[in-house]
């Protein structure tokens, strides 16, 4: 090996760690006392009635939102692509937007330029979000199969990065 | 062959967690269409991007959300406005942060941050709709909270400080139960207009 070779090497390495410190982790912190998930029912933007209960036997992604909030946003495409390659599974999703009204969520979501096809639920008058333990927007969590609380995620996540599709789908195979 | 000096620096580069380079230093950005100043720093496994919100967004954002003209206006020039982003990127154990902890440093001294809580009293008083109260509290930055490795929020944090004002902040976490802090420097409150 040259003599330039070693720091060629190390040089390499550094950059390797830049590139390391820009990638963000996708990541859920798991709950290890599994509490029990607050039941609801609440309307889609359609009038059809959703209650979470009704999911036993699934995995359900509980995500809270509003328009304004520029990571939920962010992180909308990404559930969209998450829902497409888990629905049809033992698999359930429920973005409950906080606070705003059906014109507002269609004018969003028409926005997007991309369909959203999992169900929008709405929480008006915000009486959901206060029954969770969410401190800021967006907050998700992972529902498992026995309606208990197994994941929580503070901040927008990419939905379908294959580590987190790994963790909802190993809830779905254990139901 | 490598000698045993650099396999040792080799080692001990692929051992170390990802920091960026150079990391504890703030990042001072200009956006060149807005003139929105911006600013950012990595350290200790964290990192805190805090951004200028004009007046005129501050307005815009809240008289759509249901406040009365005179409350917006009192958030839109009774205080200097931040969208902000804190970020635990790697602090493995978790931490802890409570913005009554921050501090405001000025050629005059510290102050606090004005709070989510500070702000509430005001709308009670001028009786804000309970949806636009609603509104606000998500709005804001979150007073405490938790982060596990990957969690962050963005919301905004306000100082009670003139529109334009130059100051330091000083930001502090928990990590594990242990006090840590870092210094963001050279932040200046937005103007009415950023050009």
């Amino acid at each position: 090996m040259k003599p330039a070779a070693p720091f060629v090497l190390v040089f390499a390495l550094l950059l390797l760690q830049v590139a390391r410190a820009d990638s963000t982790p996708q990541t859920m912190t798991a709950l290890p006392d599994k509490p029990a998930a607050p039941d609801f029912t609440l309307k889609d933007a359609d009038r059809k009635l959703h209650r979470l209960s009704e999911q036993r036997g699934k995995a359900v992604l509980v995500n809270f939102w509003a328009t304004w909030c520029p990571p939920c946003r962010r992180e909308m495409p990404s559930m969209q692509r998450a829902w497409e390659k888990l629905q049809g599974g033992n698999f359930e999703m429920y973005a409950v937007n906080v606070g705003e009204d059906e014109d507002t969520i269609f004018g969003f979501t028409f926005s997007t330029g991309v369909e959203l096809t999992f169900p929008i639920l709405l929480d008006r008058d915000a009486h959901v979000i206060k029954a969770w333990p969410v401190v800021a927007l967006p907050t998700s969590f992972v529902i498992d199969p026995q309606g208990r609380i197994v994941y929580r995620a503070v901040g927008g996540r990419e939905w379908d990065d294959p580590q987190l599709l790994r963790q909802i789908r190993e809830l779905m195979d254990n139901k | 062959m490598l000698s045993r000096h650099v396999l040792a620096g080799v080692i001990a580069i692929c051992m170390m967690p990802a920091v960026p380079l150079f990391g504890a230093e703030s990042v001072h950005t200009t956006d060149a269409d807005t003139g929105i100043e911006s600013w950012e720093i990595h350290t200790q496994g964290v990192s805190l991007r805090l951004a200028q919100i004009l007046p005129d967004q501050v307005r815009g954002f809240y008289s759509a959300r249901g406040f009365d003209a005179e409350s917006v206006e009192l958030l839109a020039t009774g205080a200097c406005v931040f969208q902000t982003i804190f970020r635990n990127e790697f602090a493995k154990r978790g931490i802890e942060f409570n913005l009554a902890d921050w501090r405001i440093l000025t050629a005059k001294g510290e102050q606090a941050l004005r709070l989510e809580r500070d702000w509430q009293q005001e709308w009670a008083k001028r009786r804000v709709s309970a949806s636009a109260r609603t509104a606000f509290h998500f709005a804001l930055y979150p007073t405490e909270h938790h982060y596990e490795i990957g969690d962050w929020n963005m919301g905004m944090t306000t100082y009670a400080l003139p529109l334009g004002s130059r100051f330091d902040l000083r930001f502090v976490w928990r990590e594990n139960g242990e006090r840590r802090e870092a210094v963001l420097h050279g932040m200046r409150c937005a103007k009415e207009t950023a050009k």
